[in-house]
């Protein structure tokens, strides 16, 4: 079993790099992907990544729930996004444009819609719980509901049974066991 | 209502919410779920357990910057603990002493000496001084660090001072025996160990 968070923030307190990197490989992909689907470009969804993390490793002694720190870190790298975005848009209503028919306007800047409504931000941190739990599973499982259900055209069961050398008659029936030890292990995993 | 058809499998259930049942038997089992409340809940789980995997488009972050995420860690372990500074052992690379005696003067009525170390980018210029028996060293260290403090240790002595912004440092005499120089500055610590002061 991975250790828990409770068990890196508290190894991080220590000084524990071994701990720290743990928890930032298990956190990289929910961090990086707040910034992305609230519209930053690589670059600056970058940007936002660096100074969640430098928060934390600042924060770290003073964190005071370690074992709810995914929520900790989506509101922090909301708010950074909102930040990055915020001063991005206020740049180019600045920056001294050669025509006239520039689209946003100077209200671009003073409108400043949440890109990150906070059912996005569940529904992300859902995904990252899912991606937890799937990975906690069996190869061959975490294989097989990867190929049926993270696919953006979702594969054919024919398919799916050549890719995996199973008869396709046993696909329907394994999807269903794996899916069921998928949801007994996000039960344990994040208790409601 | 559950009294009207026996309740689908788990698996009937799972394909209803897959879309995976013929016409004809989705209907049967869509109207069973209307009516049960049991049945419509475990749907509902399994049709957002679905939606959250197909809607996943989360990204990995960039190699790079996974990599400076964690080296953000390292410079504050550095902080606290002074151990994994850098150290330097200085070497000596002029003692007076040891130069050809001018003018008739016996070594060891020399008043004075003067000492040169090198470490890493640091020069080390140590002048000792003698009055009543006991020893003063003062000197400058030259390069890119400042202030720090320096200490001067021995068998029966342990004296310490400050080093100024420009390098410079003057210790409280000491009585002659074997010593060890430390320097600790921002980031580096230099030593000159086996430093021998006085007729040894």
């Amino acid at each position: 079993m991975d250790p828990s968070d409770e068990t890196l923030v508290l190894g991080c307190r220590r000084g524990d790099a071994a701990a720290w990197e743990t928890l930032v490989h298990r956190y990289q992909r929910l961090v990086y992907t707040v910034p992305r689907r609230g519209g930053l470009d690589e670059e600056l969804a970058s940007e936002v990544f660096q100074s969640v993390f430098a928060k934390l490793v600042e924060q770290i002694e003073r964190i005071e729930q370690p074992s709810r720190i995914s929520a900790w870190l989506v509101t922090t790298a909301r708010r950074e996004t909102w930040r990055v975005g915020r001063r991005e848009r206020a740049s180019r209503v600045v920056t001294p444009h050669d025509d006239a028919d520039d689209s946003g306007g100077p209200l671009a800047a003073v409108a400043d819609p949440d890109p990150l409504p906070d059912e996005v931000l569940q529904r992300i941190e859902a995904q990252h719980h899912v991606r937890t739990g799937l990975a906690a599973l069996d190869a061959r499982c975490r294989t097989l509901l990867t190929l049926l259900f993270y696919e953006e055209d979702p594969l054919p069961y024919a398919e799916v049974a050549a890719r995996l050398d199973m008869p396709e008659g046993s696909i329907g029936p394994t999807r269903a066991r794996c899916l069921k030890k998928l949801r007994r292990l996000l039960a344990d995993l994040f208790p409601p | 209502m559950c009294v009207m058809t026996r309740h689908p499998s788990e698996a009937r259930l799972l394909d209803l919410a897959d879309e995976r049942l013929a016409p004809e038997e989705r209907e049967r089992t869509a109207t069973h779920v209307a009516g049960c409340l049991r049945c419509r809940t475990e749907l509902d789980a399994l049709r957002r357990l679905l939606e959250t995997m197909r809607t996943d488009r989360s990204e990995d972050a960039p190699p790079a910057a996974v990599a400076a995420a964690i080296r953000l860690f390292r410079p504050r372990i550095e902080e606290e603990r002074p151990s994994t500074l850098q150290r330097l052992i200085a070497v000596l690379r002029f003692d007076s002493r040891q130069q050809p005696l001018a003018l008739g003067m016996r070594a060891g009525q020399a008043a004075g000496r003067h000492l040169l170390y090198s470490a890493g980018e640091h020069d080390l210029d140590i002048r000792l001084t003698q009055r009543a028996g006991l020893w003063t060293a003062a000197g400058q260290v030259l390069g890119p660090a400042g202030a720090g403090e320096v200490e001067l240790e021995g068998a029966t002595a342990v004296v310490r001072g400050a080093i100024t912004e420009l390098g410079e440092f003057t210790l409280p005499p000491v009585p002659p025996g074997t010593y060890t120089l430390r320097l600790r500055l921002a980031a580096v610590e230099l030593e000159a160990a086996d430093l021998e002061i006085g007729d040894t």
